[in-house]
């Protein structure tokens, strides 16, 4: 700028001067006729640089733009290449967007269909007073989530100012008749419910203030917008109709919005008045609201955050007034709504989601080390025409924005792929591992495509930086000179690191893999003392929760069970108070000159242990004679009698029930150990349990349950035999639930079930792509090694040799990755501990077999390369020299 | 100052960009063309004709580029860019327009009412 103003007074100078003025006044009529010169410069300069600037900036775009162009153009050309990385990173990619969809949904999102999620509370009580393990310091203890309606009531009694308070207790309905309805979620709510929640009818209203109290029952529901679409025929005048709620009628007064289905994950469909517990509980004068109502979740929305902490303060004052033992101190906390991030959330569902989410990063970082790998040879097949480049005067950073570019635009692709990858997967995913939320959402949601959208260009960054810096900084001189053949080979010590990060990750995985698929199989075969494939539990629930007509229902079950034992199928029936593994009891018993102490007990018919596999190992089974009070004869499991008698004959001893004054109860056999609590019943500390005879109807210890054997493979038979009958028998009676012994162990073998599948898919993904990293990078080390070998086959090499040659590289490479891996696996077994049945985190069989199998997958890997090595002609290999 | 008209700065950015609607040119040929073809009816400052050359090439209506002068000088020339040559058909085109309205008015006398 300044050059061209100097040029300009020059000229008008020099004009001036050829027409005869002395070069002073000329230079000063220049100056003039310029006007203000330094005004004009700053002026310029202001105008120049906003130029430079636009110009740099759009330079930049078109150098953008160019680079995507030829990117798109070299990829065009290596379809193979893009295909392979693609695949890759849309499997890593897509194993994240599927678990973080699920994570998404039980961490991130408040159910849907509340208005200001962020500013419903939940109500906690914190036992502060006891010393909390170290390991959980935060973690308090005893009952803290759920409360008495009391103590609801006392809370809104002196809550601050502007509070709304709700507290809802939830349980499964059975809609329509009690033959032929659906059972569906239900939710008892008292307070400000709805209002809290910020939720508004569709159709009718909800809870009037009259209708919200704990005395009176009013028989009035409001129903969710799903139910009424599904089963009730989306009719506009439903609001006033009747509808049979647990056998009892009830009237619909109102119908949620949209897709509101309470406060928690799981499906809702019914809402009721709290006081509506009082028809089950029953209506004598027995009838204590604080305390029948002891299971109910406290909602709070507060108008600021002074009025939170007052409400903190109340809710304090209202525990400990409540509490029993003043030591306790009891502290009341607010927690958001999300339930997964607060002391309720479910430990298992929020181990399996961690665990699975660690996991798929783990198959991220190997796809990732694998397409830095792929990379890293491209970019070695490149080097002559990147030196080229740089000779040519391309600025590094230039070029190392070219290939990132590169790097990123097939992150992009595999990206792409990925999220279409993801939503059947994360569809399927999320219902295998959290079967009893209900999904109203897409699985993908702008949530998982913004997660996705950064860890693919993360991914993208990770695994192009290194191999773009490493590929535009090549030794210029020698990759030129090296003519038409590649530059002297270099073992890349990078693409080695990544291989053997490869193999050591493959090897975490698919030792979770073994773990799970071990601890599965050794639950689905544990002795639990059962014949549980051939047995079917029946019981019937009164309609309507009526206490006399359930008594009535239990009176007639023991001629029901001798009738049954006569259906085709059916081996034997027999009695229980209670379901094995759903439900089991215990109590205090005492031994002449020792303390007490609380066993198991179980209630059975004389038929009952035959029927069910429980094996009499000494003396005799129970008899019809032997009574049924608390003096009865009894009948011991092995750990009890090994435990209370060791080195003596259990049988003929005595064992006192109830109170240390009565008299005795004389154990009269030994049985089988049988668990009652659930297959992972704790195997260091068996639990030591006693039989006795089921008690008169009406008592505790009455025969609840018909218990029936079938003959092998007819469970499901008899089980549907079974119902059937029970429906007619007790049509608008009660409810029959007939299930198979194994139904109710699969609540505990589903996760593990899950577990196992989902890390063995993990594990052999990992493996896949192990493989292939393995197999590329061989094959392209010796690829560039034809020549050497070439030389060594024609100064008389053997095949052999060859082979374990190339063999033994890869070997090599893997092997230190296997023992790296080894080394992480035992040092993160703990991680795992907790959610494996019977298996040691370190079991030596899984670490032995997953090392030999990666090591022999290896060999296989490398015989390819190995088999193409040993084809080099010797004579070709030493022309080209 | 030598003065005689007091011109807009639009005004002088047409008057550039006509003078480089012939062939480009360095910015004192510019300030020539413009005196000799005003007839030296009005004399611009040459800092304003600078300042005009600038923001043009900012706007994208000229663009430079350095070359040797007649003489054999280092000079930095402009020429029109496309954008440039549409601007400029479109401030002459609005120009005479205002011309003639000027004109009508001067020449126009009342009508009898």
């Amino acid at each position: 700028m300044d050059a061209e103003l100097r040029f300009h007074f020059e000229e008008r100078i020099a004009e001036l001067i050829d027409a005869g003025t002395p070069p002073d006044p000329a230079r000063m009529q220049a100056l003039a006729e310029f006007g203000d010169v330094a005004a004009v410069r700053a002026r310029l300069v202001a105008i120049d640089r906003r130029i430079a600037v636009h110009r740099s900036r759009t330079e930049r775009w078109e150098w953008v733009g160019q680079d995507l162009r030829y990117v798109l153009r070299s990829l065009r050309r290596s379809p193979g290449f893009v295909v392979m990385v693609a695949l890759t990173l849309a499997l890593g990619l897509g194993a994240n967007a599927a678990i973080f969809s699920v994570l998404d949904r039980l961490f991130l999102q408040s159910p849907p269909g509340i208005a200001h999620p962020d500013q419903v509370r939940r109500i906690y009580r914190y036992y502060r007073g006891h010393a909390t393990s170290p390991y959980a310091p935060a973690r308090p203890l005893g009952d803290f989530t759920v409360f008495a309606y009391s103590d609801l009531r006392d809370i809104a009694a002196i809550a601050p100012a502007g509070t709304l308070l709700a507290g809802y207790t939830k349980a499964r309905s059975q809609v329509g008749s009690v033959d032929d309805g659906a059972e569906v979620g239900s939710t008892l709510v008292i307070g400000d419910y709805f209002t809290a929640l910020g939720v508004h009818p569709a159709l009718g209203r909800f809870f009037a203030p009259e209708e919200s109290q704990i005395e009176t029952p009013i028989p009035v529901a409001v129903i969710s917008h799903r139910l009424w679409q599904t089963r009730l025929g989306a009719r506009a005048d439903v609001v006033g109709q009747p509808i049979d709620i647990d056998g009892r009628r009830y009237t619909i007064i109102g119908v949620t919005s949209g897709r509101f289905h309470g406060a928690d994950n799981d499906a809702n469909d019914v809402w009721l008045p709290m006081s509506a517990m009082r028809w089950s509980e029953g209506n004598g004068p027995n009838w204590h609201p604080g305390e029948a109502t002891g299971l109910i979740k406290l909602l709070a929305v507060v108008p600021s955050a002074a009025r939170a902490h007052a409400l903190e303060r109340a809710a304090t004052l209202v525990f400990r007034r409540s509490n029993i033992k003043a030591d306790d101190n009891p502290v009341a906390q607010l927690w958001p709504l999300i339930e997964a991030t607060g002391p309720d959330a479910n430990p298992a569902e929020v181990a399996m989601a961690t665990r699975l989410e660690g996991v798929s990063l783990i198959i991220l970082l190997i796809a990732c080390a694998n397409v830095a790998n792929l990379l890293l040879a491209r970019g070695a097949r490149r080097r002559r025409e990147i030196a080229m480049r740089l000779a040519l005067g391309v600025s590094r950073r230039r070029l190392i924005g070219l290939l990132l570019t590169e790097s990123l635009v097939i992150t992009m692709i595999g990206g792409a792929v990925a999220v279409s990858v993801a939503l059947p997967t994360a569809t399927a995913l999320r219902q295998m591992l959290l079967p009893e939320t209900y999904w109203v959402d897409p699985a993908v949601n702008p949530h998982v495509l913004l997660f996705t959208l950064l860890l693919a260009l993360a991914t993208g960054l990770a695994a192009g930086l290194v191999p773009a810096l490493q590929a535009s900084r090549p030794d210029l001189a020698a990759t030129l000179k090296g003519g038409a053949r590649e530059g002297t080979f270099q073992r890349s010590r990078m693409r080695t690191a990544l291989l053997i990060t490869q193999a050591a990750l493959s090897v975490l995985l698919l030792t979770g893999a073994g773990l799970f698929v071990r601890s599965l199989h050794s639950m689905e075969t544990a002795d639990v003392g059962y014949d549980a494939d051939r047995l079917v539990f029946a019981s019937i629930k009164a309609a309507g929760d009526h206490p006399e007509r359930q008594r009535a229902i239990w009176a007639r079950l023991p001629d029901l069970a001798t009738e049954l034992a006569r259906l085709p199928g059916v081996e034997g029936t027999g009695l229980a108070s209670h379901i094995p593994m759903n439900s089991s009891w215990a109590m205090s018993v005492f031994l002449p000159g020792r303390d007490s102490l609380v066993v198991g007990v179980a209630f059975v018919s004389p038929s009952y242990l035959e029927t069910v596999g429980i094996r009499v190992l000494g003396g005799r089974s129970l008899t019809t004679n032997d009574g049924s009070g608390v003096t009865s004869a009894v009948l011991v499991n092995e750990t009890m009698a090994r435990t209370l008698w060791p080195g003596q004959i259990a049988i003929g001893q005595c064992l006192i029930q109830r109170a240390r004054t009565d008299a005795c109860s004389t154990v009269v056999g030994v049985v089988s150990d049988a668990h009652e609590m659930g297959i992972d019943e704790d195997p260091h500390s068996p639990v030591m349990r006693f039989y006795r005879p089921v008690t008169d109807t009406g008592q505790w210890g009455a025969a609840r349950t018909i218990a029936l054997r079938a003959t092998p493979g007819h469970a499901p038979v008899v089980a549907d035999e079974v119902r059937r009958a029970l429906r007619t028998r007790f049509a608008g009676w009660g409810a029959p639930s007939v299930r198979l012994m194994t139904d109710y162990m699969s609540w505990e073998l589903r996760p593990r079930r899950v577990g196992a599948t989902l890390f063995s898919v993990a594990g052999l993904l990992a493996l896949l792509v192990a493989i292939v990293g393995t197999y590329g990078t061989i094959s392209y080390t010796f690829g560039q090694r034809a020549h050497e070998i070439g030389v060594r086959v024609a100064l008389g090499a053997q095949p052999r040799n060859v082979i374990r040659l190339v063999v033994g590289e890869g070997v090599r490479m893997v092997l230190i990755g296997v023992l790296i891996g080894v080394a992480l696996a035992l040092a993160a077994g703990q991680v795992v501990a907790s959610m494996l049945f019977r298996t040691s985190p370190r079991d030596p069989v899984v670490l032995v077999v997953v090392s030999v199998s990666l090591l022999v997958v290896t060999v296989a890997a490398c015989l390819a390369p190995a088999w193409r090595a040993l084809r080099v002609d010797p004579a070709s290999a030493l022309r080209a020299e | 100052m030598p003065t005689e008209l007091d011109l807009l700065q639009g005004t002088l950015d047409v008057l550039v960009l006509r003078a480089l609607s012939w062939r480009s040119m360095h910015g004192y040929a510019i300030a020539r063309f413009i005196h000799q073809g005003s007839d030296g009816a009005f004399t611009i400052l040459d800092g304003a004709l600078y300042t005009s050359l600038h923001r043009m090439e900012e706007q994208a209506w000229v663009a430079s580029e350095w070359g040797i002068s007649d003489k054999g000088k280092r000079a930095k020339f402009y020429r029109l860019t496309p954008v440039g040559k549409r601007a400029l058909r479109a401030e002459t085109a609005s120009w005479q327009q205002y011309v003639r309205a000027v004109t009508g008015v001067l020449g126009a006398v009342p009508a009898a009412t």
